[in-house]
């Protein structure tokens, strides 16, 4: 009996300690100096007016931000199909390469000479 | 449509002046400084209003005080790195009172001893703020949202991202050590008269 009248004396007390806190808390919050109290009310606009720019970007940019960037994707996209396309049409690497393999070419380069004398002998031939 | 949002406008609004004398004292409180507790307390409502103004107005209440409690916990951890470099630069060990963050050994559970007299009159509120801002901040954070703000511990404990048993900790060590800065108070009162 003792000890429950104890704990609840502590109890009581703590509680009465917290109470008297939260007014003394209570008394600083409200004896703030002006300028404080002026501080105070220029955040808060600060931060409503931010609060307004805010939800007039999203509203007005996005929408077109998102149009204009689904556009230029598409663009870069379709660019990229097209382009090498055209320039496979007017010569492809592949042919440039059996050009030069090709054997008889490679003659023809080597043995100029003799193909020159043929030439001039039919030249020679036809004028006799 | 418009008038939707000037009402949501007008809400966060009402809450704003509801709470920003109380919220300038705890960040006052917290840091010790008046410019910089103003700046926290303009940056939380920035951020309360651009990120959760359309959430439901009872959430607004703890989302301030969690904002509001990292930016005070962002600001002290700043500090102590500007002290560290200040403290190597000078080598000068004179500021180390400045980091301590331990926790204090006076645990009591035992109220009965508070002064009562101190309680009643108004330089309690002046030696109340002496004590809770010679407190550590984790200290400090809890004392402010349990017995200032009203918060329960499950509360307290989301806003300052911590287990309730770490809550309960903080408060009662807060709790210990105010009651020893003011029972001290008292007796150098008494000694001089």
């Amino acid at each position: 009996m003792n000890n429950n009248s104890k704990v609840n004396t502590g109890t009581d007390i703590k509680n009465n300690f917290e109470k008297n806190a939260r007014l003394a808390y209570e008394q600083q919050s409200e004896t703030l100096d002006s300028q404080t109290l002026h501080r105070l009310r220029l955040a808060r606009e600060i931060a409503l007016t931010k609060q307004t720019r805010a939800s007039w970007l999203p509203s007005l940019n996005l929408k077109w931000l998102t149009g204009a960037g689904a556009s230029l994707a598409l663009a870069s996209v379709l660019t990229f199909m097209i382009v090498p396309n055209i320039t496979t049409n007017k010569l492809s690497p592949l042919d440039d390469l059996e050009i030069l393999t090709a054997e008889a070419d490679l003659d023809l380069v080597t043995h100029m000479d003799f193909y020159q004398w043929i030439d001039e002998s039919a030249l020679s031939e036809s004028t006799l | 449509m418009n008038n939707l949002t000037s009402n949501s406008d007008n809400k966060i609004e009402d809450f704003l002046i509801h709470i920003e004398k109380r919220a300038f004292v705890m960040a006052r409180t917290a840091i010790g400084d008046k410019e910089e507790a103003l700046d926290i307390v303009q940056n939380a409502m920035m951020k309360l209003v651009s990120n959760y103004s359309n959430k439901d107005s009872k959430e607004w209440p703890p989302l301030f005080h969690r904002i509001m409690q990292n930016q005070i916990n962002d600001w002290h951890r700043r500090q102590k790195v500007r002290n560290t470099w200040r403290l190597w630069l000078r080598n000068d060990k004179g500021d180390e009172n400045d980091f301590r963050d331990e926790p204090l050994e006076n645990k009591s559970n035992e109220y009965d001893q508070l002064p009562e007299q101190a309680l009643s009159n108004m330089e309690f509120s002046q030696s109340l703020e002496n004590a809770v801002t010679a407190l550590p901040l984790r200290q400090k954070q809890a004392f402010m949202l349990r017995a200032w703000e009203e918060y329960n511990t499950r509360e307290t404990s989301k806003i300052m991202s911590c287990s309730e048993g770490s809550v309960k900790t903080h408060y009662s060590r807060a709790l210990a050590s105010i009651r020893t800065c003011l029972e001290k108070e008292e007796r150098g009162i008494h000694h001089e008269q």
